[in-house]
């Protein structure tokens, strides 16, 4: 059920959050370094990275979905409780009740011997057993709600369409009514006009449950017009945050300008179009200085001794940058 | 739903049909490829003149090739495999006789091996990169390295004859007659060492494969969004990961089953158990090639069953392998 | 390549896999270096009787003597080369032929694949070992009948597998430019496939000898081997008459063989997993 606590306790706080990962060389890498961010109530934010940025490992990391070789340090609060710490049971009851995820592949997110009603029955059942018949019932509204008919509930995996799939996992993620809701790259395995369905079903679910979500891109395009605010990740580490309009309007690090140019906008004409060059460092062999450095356009000879910390360029806008863009974009 | 499985189950059935067709006439062929007579290899060492004249007329030897293949196709199809030539009465009569004795030693060396084998493959597997992983593959490795037979001797070596705590040999005490649940607890001792000797082989072959195959379940998405869930670990061990596994585990028992079959051969002779395997063996010693080759289509098809048996659970099992 | 961090968990192996495939290769080392140096390791003659009946292990029969006075240490070394010799033979004429079915079938596809694999599945569920009984019984047994069929019996698992690859390889970019080069079939089964799946060729190779080695000793304790030949299967018959008196008989047979084929096994799998 919804968060109680208001618009005062995000319910997701994420404070000072690192991995590292152990590397073949011996050494520990870390692919995520000192993140922080919050998740209000009822509210959208977009996690915006390239892929290896660290974001699918973040979201990961919130409900402890990491595997055991992962070392993680920092802050994870859901409605102000740590879950670094939190027992195994307590953890488990949270998961896929308060707080929900959906994952990038629809074609290998659902078991493929279990039929789709069965595995959303589950979702169910794990945290409120209750009569066959009444969780037949749930289970068909649920899909309704996503519009799948609810004949459907008796087909495998393999007997839907991608797009089907994406919203019977959608269906499933919020059986329990959480009060946040994580989507890794809903939408990317699938085409582009699934993609404004899934999305819509996103906002309609916000905007009737007020369920918040936290939905992790690498195009930052397709969730501007839904997310209140966004959280920019390089490398690991958060670049830019604010508000969405300031942070397209006025891009201020040097890489979520980058970004923006990279992918098309129907306000821009197309020959403005243009890839960032260079790949993103290896997470085991970091550049000095800041992480964005080797590729940046704007780099100066600090940029490569010391990396800059994140701070506000505007109220709720910060960004990690020794010299933050002034230009509109 | 009944309908999906009565279909399923004849696709399959039709399925087996070349297989039998291609058993029953590599049989034949064999049969008639052999070097010399085929009159002298059906009816046996230093026959008599007028038994050869009978054995040529009643197999239809004076008869073309496409015809004896026909006749012999059309007996085999009624189970007609030929007259045992040291028993003098029909190979499948013979065969029919020993059926129980082997059924129960192969049987529970399955069940206890199945159990045993998924354990095993599951804890490995749960365990991966340890080092009781790797005790445990290597174990598994070692016991599907050795032949059967000689773990029979060995376990006989140890228990029987050391320590005295088993019986050598044979299904019951010789003499003892015993009856009701006396005779049940004499069969019972005399199958612990046989049994083992005959699962050894297949529960660390089931338990690579099962290892294997929930490595590879476990790595998949939806494990990740089932614990996402809140499922418990247990719950996503056995409901998902080895449901999904399970389908491997059967294939390989279904595949090996024809190696069980020769398994159980030899472990009846180690054992001195009176089942099919000793009948096959007498077979060889006697010259007796009717029953021979009856044993042998006879093992062909029941393997071919077990095959086709597994490969239906497998399509009730993994609703992919239904179609096509 | 810069490090993909695994959002799948990343499944160590069994630790020391190249511990393990080390043993294998002593463990073959030694029985190979066995049966190869016999004459040096033991003036007893295999075949030659003695007075010495069911001698337990002595200084002068380090393995003892059978029934009829021979040295087991003699015939287990000697034993060796017949055992490891059906099993380098059939071994080797299953791989080649599997390869042969599985390149022809994986790179043809359409209908002989369909043929071909047809005929693989029949060989694969038919009981082998029983078969293999039925055919030597009936061609009489010697070595070359048991390596003949032992070999023809034995090579549906490697033609799966190859075929399976080469059904992979056959897509890629480089099958297409060497048909456009304009090389024939057989030119590209030979110089472009083989020396890309050669690494499985080596390991089904390995896997092969190991249960060719297993199927002789199966045949042999089944009264099938060549008598003239001793290899380990038959010593295992033999001892399998005086189980209850003579222990060694079986036993140390046993160790020679167990050795061995868990060596091939070991580097077997050593071998397989050293390609990724």
């Amino acid at each position: 059920m919804l968060d109680q606590a208001g618009r005062d306790t995000p319910v997701l706080s994420v404070r000072d959050l690192s991995i590292s990962f152990p590397h073949r060389s011996g050494r520990r890498v870390r692919v995520v370094q000192g993140v922080s961010f919050d998740v209000m109530a009822g509210e959208i934010v977009g996690l915006v990275g390239e892929s290896g940025s660290g974001k699918s490992i973040t979201a990961r990391a919130v409900l402890r979905l990491l595997p055991a070789t992962a070392a993680v340090s920092g802050e994870v609060r859901l409605s102000g409780e740590n879950v670094n710490g939190m027992s195994e049971r307590r953890l488990r009851a949270l998961r896929g009740s308060s707080v929900s995820m959906i994952f990038q592949d629809p074609m290998t997110s659902f078991d493929p011997v279990h039929r789709i009603g069965a595995q959303i029955g589950e979702a169910i059942t794990v945290h409120h057993p209750q009569r066959r018949s009444a969780l037949a019932e749930r289970v068909a509204s649920l899909l309704a709600q996503v519009g799948i008919a609810p004949s459907r509930t008796k087909a495998y995996p393999h007997e839907l369409s991608g797009g089907m799939r994406q919203r019977a996992m959608t269906a499933m993620a919020v059986a329990n009514g959480p009060a946040l809701m994580i989507a890794d790259e809903p939408t990317t395995a699938l085409d582009v006009t699934v993609q404004d369905q899934v999305m819509q079903l996103m906002r309609e679910l916000n905007e009737s449950a007020g369920t918040a979500i936290l939905l992790i891109t690498h195009n930052i395009a397709v969730v501007a017009s839904l997310c209140s605010r966004l959280v920019v990740l390089y490398a690991g580490r958060v670049m830019e945050d604010g508000p969405t309009e300031a942070l397209l309007a006025r891009p201020r690090h040097p890489y979520t300008w980058s970004l923006l140019r990279s992918v098309p906008r129907l306000d821009q004409p197309a020959e403005r179009l243009m890839a960032i060059t260079g790949q993103p460092p290896d997470p085991a062999a970091p550049p000095g200085g800041c992480m964005f450095q080797p590729r940046c356009p704007r780099a100066v000879a600090r940029c490569a001794e010391q990396e800059p910390p994140l701070v506000a360029v505007a109220p709720g806008h910060h960004a990690r940058c020794w010299r933050p863009m002034e230009e509109a974009a | 739903m009944t309908r999906v499985i009565v279909r399923l189950l004849l696709r399959r059935l039709i399925g087996a049909v070349p297989l039998v067709f291609a058993v029953v006439a590599l049989t034949f062929f064999v049969i008639r490829l052999a070097p010399g007579d085929p009159a002298v290899i059906l009816a046996g060492e230093a026959p008599t003149p007028e038994f050869l004249a009978q054995v040529r007329a009643e197999n239809g030897l004076d008869k073309p090739v496409w015809q004896q293949f026909l006749t012999f196709l059309g007996h085999a199809a009624t189970g007609d495999f030929g007259r045992s030539i040291y028993a003098g009465r029909p190979v499948f009569d013979v065969i029919l006789e020993r059926v129980p004795a082997t059924a129960l030693l192969a049987g529970t060396a399955m069940l206890l091996a199945s159990v045993a084998g998924v354990l095993l493959g599951v804890a490995s597997a749960k365990r991966a990169g340890t080092t009781g992983d790797a005790a445990i593959s290597a174990l598994s490795l070692l016991g599907t390295s050795v032949p059967s037979f000689w773990i029979g001797q060995l376990l006989i070596l140890l228990f029987a004859v050391w320590l005295g705590w088993l019986p050598v040999s044979g299904m019951v005490a010789p003499r003892a007659r015993y009856v009701g649940f006396a005779h049940i607890w004499d069969v019972a001792i005399h199958m612990i060492l046989p049994v083992t000797t005959l699962a050894v082989y297949l529960v660390t072959l089931i338990a690579r494969f099962t290892r294997t195959a929930m490595i590879e379940a476990m790595s998949q998405d939806f494990i990740l969004v089932t614990r996402a869930k809140g499922v418990s670990a247990r719950a996503i061990l056995w409901h998902h990961a080895f449901r999904n596994a399970v389908v491997t585990t059967i294939t390989v028992i279904g595949l090996e089953f024809g190696a069980v079959l020769a398994g159980a051969v030899v472990v009846e002779i180690v054992f001195g158990w009176p089942g099919l395997g000793r009948l096959f063996y007498d077979a060889i010693y006697r010259r007796d090639f009717p029953l021979l080759t009856g044993s042998f289509m006879f093992s062909a098809l029941v393997v071919i069953a077990m095959n086709t048996l597994s490969e239906i659970a497998c399509a009730m099992l993994d609703p992919r392998l239904r179609d096509g | 390549m810069s490090v993909t961090i695994a959002l799948r968990p990343p499944w160590p192996r069994p630790r020391l896999p190249s511990v393990a495939t080390a043993v294998g290769v002593l463990l073959t080392g030694i029985v190979v270096a066995g049966a190869i140096c016999a004459p040096l390791l033991t003036s007893a003659d295999p075949l030659g009787l003695g007075g010495d009946i069911l001698s337990a292990p002595t200084r002068l029969h380090p393995m003892g003597t059978d029934d009829l006075g021979r040295d087991l240490f003699a015939r287990v070394l000697y034993g060796g080369r017949v055992s490891l010799g059906i099993g380098l033979f059939s071994g080797l004429l299953s791989v080649v032929f599997g390869v042969s079915v599985g390149m022809v079938a994986g790179f043809a596809g359409g209908v002989l694949d369909e043929v071909l694999m047809r005929v693989t599945e029949i060989f694969q569920v038919m009981p082998k070992l029983l078969a293999a009984v039925v055919v030597v019984s009936l061609v009489g047994s010697s070595l070359t009948n048991e390596v003949l069929v032992i070999g023809l019996l034995s090579w549906p698992a490697t033609a799966r597998v190859i075929r399976g690859r080469v059904q992979v390889l056959r897509g890629q970019e480089f099958i297409a430019a060497a048909r456009m080069g304009g090389a024939s079939h057989l030119r590209i089964l030979w110089r472009n496939l083989l020396p890309n799946v050669f690494a499985y060729v080596l390991v089904s190779t390995s896997l092969q000898i190991a249960s060719a080695i297993v199927s002789e000793s199966f045949l042999s304790f089944l009264g099938l081997g060549d008598p003239g030949h001793p290899s380990w299967g038959l010593l295992l018959q033999q001892g399998q008459l005086f189980l209850q008196q003579a222990w060694w008989l079986t036993t140390l047979p046993g160790i020679a063989l167990a050795m061995t084929v868990l060596g091939m096994n070991l580097l077997g799998d050593g071998l397989s997993k050293g390609r990724g």
